[in-house]
């Protein structure tokens, strides 16, 4: 098994090289530089010039390439000229917001999806298990971000449940009373997330259920005398809830790119709302960035999911 | 001769045979009409959205996008009904309803031209692939994988804003560019499976060209599928390019969508107090993309007969 994961490792590599230079060369095609938010009318054209020239800009690409990556390598991100501080310290208090509203709507997300999927797996084509189907089709087809915005005027402007916008409210005093607020305001986003996003767990496993259930094992527990609840719980179910252990890898990858709308329909100052920010005030060095730490996530997640599926699934390892 | 005869003969005999027995293996459209006969939930989704369709094309051949887009700032935020608006005025005092079927009508072209480039991207790679298999696969595959790493919506959004000369047509070739991975991967591992079977090893031994063989024997065994997922990425398609539009970076401006006029609820003025603004727009995009994937399901089930109804 350390093999197979040790393979998947090395292959990580030249996709993270490729990546970065994918994205350096992104970044230097977006218009403006460094110095963009530093220069007043004052300063003449020799002057940005030779700022220019001392941050090596009309070195060839490559080199800056290289200079690049040690600049990452060393922690130093560069400055956003929006909020003229450090990229890293921007993210870094940005990135929390994003990583607990992901996190609590995968738990949300699997704790809906379990259910569901064995209920429709194992009532297959009852009315219950139509039900689901239909749900799964609608959860599946409906764009995010109409779902989040019908939700937030339904449950945050017409109810007043929940708070419209921000992660905390302002003038909490005390650790509970500001971990409640942080709840309360991640309590809707979450749901709406997680809601839609429990479609492949749901099918994964219906079908895995009703595959297992004319398996050759299943049917000499069956032969032997096993009580039906027994086969189930103990055969069916333990054999069909493995792959979906390997999904939550992917699901990060998935509500990583979903968080962009989610945070701006919320207004939740995540890492999400902070890219669609550095976008429109075209603070290249935020975003450059942004797209490198995501595309990083997404490989960890595809990563984790892999080991995640060479552990429960011992046929996909190399030997 | 004779043998054709008798295979003639054989056929008809199959047929009483068959209809006797009603168990016959019947053709796609009788399939697919089946199907929707056996659901219906699925019949009024395609009636609901064949309906809609034709009124959006229709409709916006009586409409000039300039004269729609002309802002009238006297008419700022009507109310539904005023002014004849059937659904109110937005904050330029352009009519609502006419925005509506324009954009619509935008969405869908985009949605169409999108998912039919990206199906023949994917065909095209996904049919080499697999049908090449081994080292070429291999290769092949690693792209892919690398495809699926990147973060698709961010570069498309950096992508947008960065292209001089953006329109409509750059819009569709970026999407189409990025989206073409899932389809690839599809017609890819079906592609594997069907190039082992022996009717294709039969070609190959016949000296059929490779060319011949993907076009003419392995692509019209993978039609099901494909249509299928064309259907099906299509509703994904224009939630896509809906969601972009919404967030500011999907079609021009002076272009409007359903995602435009649903980006109105950015404003929470707009979204709690003037609802006919964005609301028309969020449930008919809501009513396309469900249709539209709700009929995908049932086309899924006629091409897969362990899942049919009927």
């Amino acid at each position: 098994m350390w093999k197979t994961i040790l393979r998947r490792v090395l292959i990580m590599i030249p996709e993270i090289i490729i990546l970065s230079i994918l994205i350096f060369i992104m970044a230097k095609l977006m218009p403006g530089d460094p110095f963009t938010g530093s220069i007043t009318p004052q300063t003449s054209a020799s002057q940005i010039h030779q700022l220019k020239v001392e941050a090596g800009l009309y070195d060839p690409w490559p080199e800056q390439y290289v200079r690049w990556v040690k600049n990452i390598f060393h922690g130093d991100l560069g400055i956003s000229y929006q909020y003229k501080t450090s990229v890293a310290g921007l993210i870094a208090s940005r990135a929390a917001n994003t990583l607990w509203l992901s996190l609590i709507t995968v738990v949300l997300s699997y704790v809906i999806a379990i259910p569901l999927g064995i209920i429709a797996g194992r009532f297959e084509n009852s009315r219950a298990d139509r039900g689901i189907q239909l749900y799964n089709y609608i959860s599946y087809a409906i764009p995010p971000f109409v779902f989040y915005l019908l939700g937030v005027w339904l449950f945050g402007y017409t109810l007043g449940w929940v708070p419209t916008s921000g992660s905390v409210s302002v003038g909490v005093s005390g650790t509970g009373a500001f971990i409640l607020s942080r709840i309360h305001h991640m309590i809707l986003p979450a749901v709406l997330m997680a809601l839609l996003s429990t479609t492949s767990t749901v099918q994964y496993l219906r079908s895995e259920i009703i595959d297992s259930k004319t398996q050759d094992y299943v049917k000499t527990a069956r032969a032997k005398g096993v009580p039906e609840k027994t086969v189930f719980n103990r055969h069916i179910l333990r054999n069909s809830l493995l792959p979906i252990a390997a999904f939550a890898g992917y699901s990060i990858t998935g509500l990583l790119g979903g968080s962009v709308f989610v945070e701006t329909v919320f207004s939740y100052p995540g890492m999400g709302q902070l890219f669609i920010n550095s976008i429109t005030n075209r603070d290249y060095s935020v975003i450059t960035v942004l797209v490198l730490l995501f595309g990083l996530l997404n490989l960890i997640g595809t990563l984790l999911s892999d080991i995640i599926l060479s552990i429960v699934d011992p046929r996909v390892r190399i030997e | 001769m004779g043998k054709k005869k008798q295979e003639k003969a054989y056929s008809g005999q199959e047929a009483v045979a068959n209809m006797q027995a009603k168990n016959e293996a019947p053709s796609g459209l009788r399939v697919l009409a089946r199907e929707f006969a056996m659901d219906k939930g699925a019949l009024g989704a395609l009636i609901i959205l064949v309906v809609l369709i034709l009124g959006i094309f229709i409709g916006s051949l009586f409409l000039n996008t300039d004269k729609v887009m002309t802002v009238d700032i006297f008419k700022q935020y009507n109310r539904p009904g005023v002014d004849g608006m059937w659904l109110g005025a937005d904050e330029g005092g352009r009519d609502v309803f006419q925005m509506l079927i324009l954009g619509a009508r935008n969405s869908l072209i985009i949605g169409i031209s999108v998912t039919i480039l990206m199906e023949v991207l994917g065909i095209v790679f996904g049919l080499v692939a697999g049908y090449y298999g081994g080292r070429v696969d291999n290769v092949m595959m690693r792209f892919l994988d690398f495809m699926l790493v990147i973060p698709t919506l961010m570069i498309i959004i950096v992508l947008v804003t960065v292209i001089p000369h953006y329109n409509m047509w750059t819009f569709i070739l970026i999407m189409a560019a990025f989206y073409w991975v899932g389809t690839a991967r599809l017609i890819r591992s079906k592609a594997l499976s069907e190039a082992k079977k022996d009717y294709i090893s039969a070609s190959k031994t016949s000296g059929t060209s490779d060319f011949m063989i993907m076009v003419r024997e392995l692509l019209p065994n993978l039609s099901s599928i494909i249509i299928v997922d064309a259907t099906l990425s299509l509703a994904s398609n224009i939630g896509i390019e809906v969601s972009l539009t919404f967030l500011g970076f999907g079609l021009p401006n002076d272009v409007p969508s359903l995602g435009t006029l649903v980006g109105y609820a950015n404003d929470p003025s707009v979204l709690t107090e003037k609802p006919w603004v964005w609301l028309p727009a969020a449930l008919l995009i809501l009513v396309i993309c469900v249709g539209i994937s709700y009929v995908g399901n049932v086309l899924r089930r006629a091409a897969d007969a362990r899942q049919r109804l009927g």
